[in-house]
C-alpha cells in the first residue's frame, strides 16, 4: 500500500514536491484499486490517499464555483463519497485530479440547481434586494488571500471557472475542456475574456 | 495579453482562495463517517416506490374484491343495511343473536370478523344539530352466526 505523506504545504495545486506527491498518490490509488477492488479496507485506504492529495483542490474548486462555504463542504463530501463508490470506474485516460475536478464541477452544478429550485419553490415572496452584502461576499471580503482572488471570485461563473482552472490549478487546455465539457476553442475564448475582465478590474483598483 | 500578466495571475492565484483551509480534519472525519451509512440511490428509491405502489394496489384490490364478494354473495343491498337492525332481521329472515354488551362480545369465541358500520342521520327540527344513530355489525368469517353489538 502506498505511503503518500499528508500534504502540509499551503500551496494547493502548486508544482514541485506537492505535484510529485499527487502523481505518486495517483499511482498508489491505481495499485490499490487494481489489487483489491472488493476489499473495503483497501478502498478506504485509497480514499484516504485521495483526500490527502486532493482534498484541498476539491474544496477550493467547489468554493470557487459556489462561493459558499457550507455548500463547498457538502460538495466535497459528496465528491469523495462518489469517488469511493466509483473507484473501479476510474479510467486511466484522465489524471486522478482531472477526474475528481470533473466530479466536483458536476456535483456543484447539481447542488446549485437544487438550491435554486428550493429557493424558487419554497419562498413565496421574493425578498427585497438592498445594499447589504451577502454572507458569501462577507466571507470573501474577510478571508480572501489577496485582491486578485477577490477579483477572480467576482467574475461571472464561466469566466471565473476557466481562470481558476488555468491560474490556480494550472491545467492544460485539453484538461480544462474535459472538465468544463466544452471544446478547447471555447476554453481559449473564455480565457481571453476572463483575462480582459481581470485586467479591467485591476486597472479600476489601481485607479482607486 | 502578455505572458507577464499570466505569470502574475498564476503567482497570485497559486494559493487557495481563502486564508483558512476549507478542507480540514472536521470535514475529513465527516466524510469517513458517511462511508458507513447506507446509501439510498435513485434506483433503490424508485424500486421502493414501485414495490410500495404494487403492494398498495394489491391491498386495495384484495379489500375491494373481499367487500364485493361478501356483499353480493350475502345479497344485502345498501338499503337493507341502512335499516335498523331489528328490521333487518325481519327482512332477511335469517337467524341472528344479539350480544348485549362489549364484554360479552369479547368473551365470545369469534376471532375474526368483517365489521360494518351503519350511520343514520335525520334533520332535528328542535335544534341545529342533526340526529344521528350509529350501529356496528361485526360479521364473523367462516360461517358463524351474525351478531350485533349495541
Amino acid at each position: 500500500m502506498g505511503t503518500t505523506a499528508r500534504r502540509t504545504d499551503t500551496f494547493s495545486g502548486s508544482s514541485g514536491k506537492a505535484e510529485e506527491s499527487m502523481l505518486e498518490s495517483g499511482r498508489n490509488l491505481e495499485w490499490i484499486v487494481c489489487a483489491a477492488p472488493d476489499d473495503p479496507e483497501a478502498r478506504r485506504a485509497a480514499l484516504g490517499e485521495l483526500m490527502d492529495a486532493y482534498g484541498r483542490d476539491v474544496w477550493n474548486y467547489a468554493f470557487s464555483i459556489t462561493r459558499k462555504w457550507d455548500m463547498a463542504d457538502d460538495i466535497t463530501q459528496e465528491v469523495f463519497l462518489k469517488a469511493f463508490r466509483h473507484l473501479h470506474n476510474f479510467r486511466h485516460v484522465a489524471s486522478v485530479r482531472t477526474w475528481l475536478l470533473t466530479i466536483t464541477r458536476n456535483t456543484a452544478i447539481d447542488f446549485m440547481r437544487s438550491a435554486f429550485l428550493r429557493r424558487v419553490t419554497l419562498v413565496d415572496r421574493p425578498s427585497e434586494r438592498g445594499q447589504l452584502r451577502s454572507a458569501e461576499q462577507e466571507v470573501i471580503e474577510r478571508m480572501a488571500v489577496n485582491e486578485t482572488w477577490k477579483q477572480g471570485l467576482s467574475l461571472p461563473r464561466k469566466y471565473r471557472e476557466v481562470l481558476i482552472l488555468f491560474a490556480h490549478y494550472q491545467l492544460t487546455l485539453k484538461e480544462m475542456a474535459e472538465i468544463l465539457g466544452v471544446t478547447e476553442g471555447t476554453v481559449k475564448s473564455r480565457l481571453f475574456h476572463a483575462r480582459r475582465k481581470m485586467m479591467s478590474l485591476k486597472e479600476k483598483a489601481s485607479d482607486g | 495579453m502578455d505572458d507577464r500578466f499570466d505569470r502574475e495571475l498564476k503567482e497570485e492565484l497559486a494559493r487557495g482562495p481563502l486564508t483558512r483551509d476549507g478542507f480540514d480534519e472536521r470535514l475529513r472525519r465527516r466524510i469517513e463517517e458517511r462511508l458507513d451509512s447506507p446509501r439510498r440511490g435513485p434506483r433503490r428509491i424508485l424500486l421502493s416506490a414501485a414495490v410500495y405502489a404494487a403492494a398498495g394496489m394489491l391491498a386495495v384490490a384484495a379489500v375491494w374484491s373481499g367487500v364485493w364478494r361478501f356483499v353480493w354473495t350475502e345479497r344485502y343491498t345498501a338499503d337493507e343495511l341502512a335499516f335498523p337492525v331489528r328490521e333487518q332481521v325481519a327482512v332477511s329472515g335469517r337467524e341472528y343473536y344479539v350480544i348485549p354488551d362489549r364484554q360479552a362480545f369479547a368473551d365470545a369465541a369469534i376471532r375474526s370478523a368483517f365489521l360494518i358500520g351503519l350511520r343514520r342521520g335525520a334533520p332535528n327540527p328542535a335544534g341545529a344539530r342533526a340526529v344521528r344513530g350509529y350501529r356496528t355489525m361485526p360479521l364473523p368469517v367462516g360461517g358463524g352466526s351474525w351478531c350485533i353489538i349495541r
